[in-house]
């Protein structure tokens, strides 16, 4: 699993590639976890790049989505992939986070 | 007598091992010629019982012991983990409910859910020896 943050105005984008699992994501975890410290709690996770996530990766995403919500802001997806937007809905996240089909759309329903 | 192939294989409880149990889990659906679909449902499903190995029943200790036995027949794939950590016991693993809103949605209980959601048959044990996760995925 790789990540890398950018900001889009004033919208952070973590692109997050590769594979989570239960090894990889304590490191995602702690990147959200780090960004939500320093006030940056408009988020788009862009998993584009993302080919499979377990549980610990889902639990990684509900957790930066509640704390974002808490801090008034919002965790958003992008760009999943039909096996990970498979887990997604099996897991019911689908109808609790707002996921968009691309990067673009996802930062600009923040306007 | 149906014919069936057999594979293992041996772990520690390290959780730099689960790339090792992903590339087994493919490596025995190549060889027995699974779907592509049924090789990412167990892939998935074996993760999560791993995993639960790894956190609950050796509590994030790294040099467990882990086996994996998977035997495959025309009709259905075995597999049993076996680990001698302490005893985790399923029925006190709640199930998520995945309609509940956000603020109410538990952290965990996701593995367990995905297991059984992939998977058509899983079940628990616990003996002397320690723990048993056995699960079968019926073959089209």
């Amino acid at each position: 699993m790789d990540f890398k943050s950018e900001m889009r105005g004033a919208i952070l984008v973590i692109a997050i590639s590769g594979n989570l699992d239960a090894l990889t994501a304590p490191a995602l975890a702690d990147a959200i976890s780090t960004q939500l410290r320093e006030d940056k709690t408009r988020v788009v996770a862009n998993l584009a790049g993302l080919e499979y996530t377990s549980s610990a990766g889902l639990r990684v995403l509900l957790n930066g989505v509640k704390a974002a919500r808490q801090q008034g802001g919002d965790l958003r997806l992008a760009g999943a992939q039909p096996d990970v937007n498979k887990v997604l809905e099996l897991s019911g996240f689908t109808s609790i986070m707002k996921s968009f089909p691309d990067v673009e759309t996802a930062v600009a329903s923040f306007a | 007598m149906a014919s069936s192939k057999r594979f293992h294989l041996a772990i520690t409880s390290d959780m730099s091992n689960l790339e090792r149990v992903a590339e087994f889990v493919f490596e025995v659906a190549r060889q027995t010629q699974l779907s592509d679909t049924i090789a990412e449902h167990t892939q998935m499903a074996v993760d999560e019982a791993v995993t639960n190995v790894m956190e609950h029943a050796y509590g994030g200790r790294a040099d467990g012991h882990i086996d994996l036995d998977f035997r495959v027949t025309a009709r259905e794939l075995r597999i049993e983990i076996r680990d001698q950590g302490a005893p985790f016991d399923s029925a006190t693993i709640q199930e998520p409910n995945i309609h509940s809103p956000l603020s109410e949605r538990a952290i965990g209980g996701l593995g367990v859910f995905f297991m059984r959601k992939l998977m058509d048959k899983v079940e628990f044990t616990h003996d002397r020896r320690g723990n048993l996760t056995r699960m079968t995925k019926k073959l089209p």
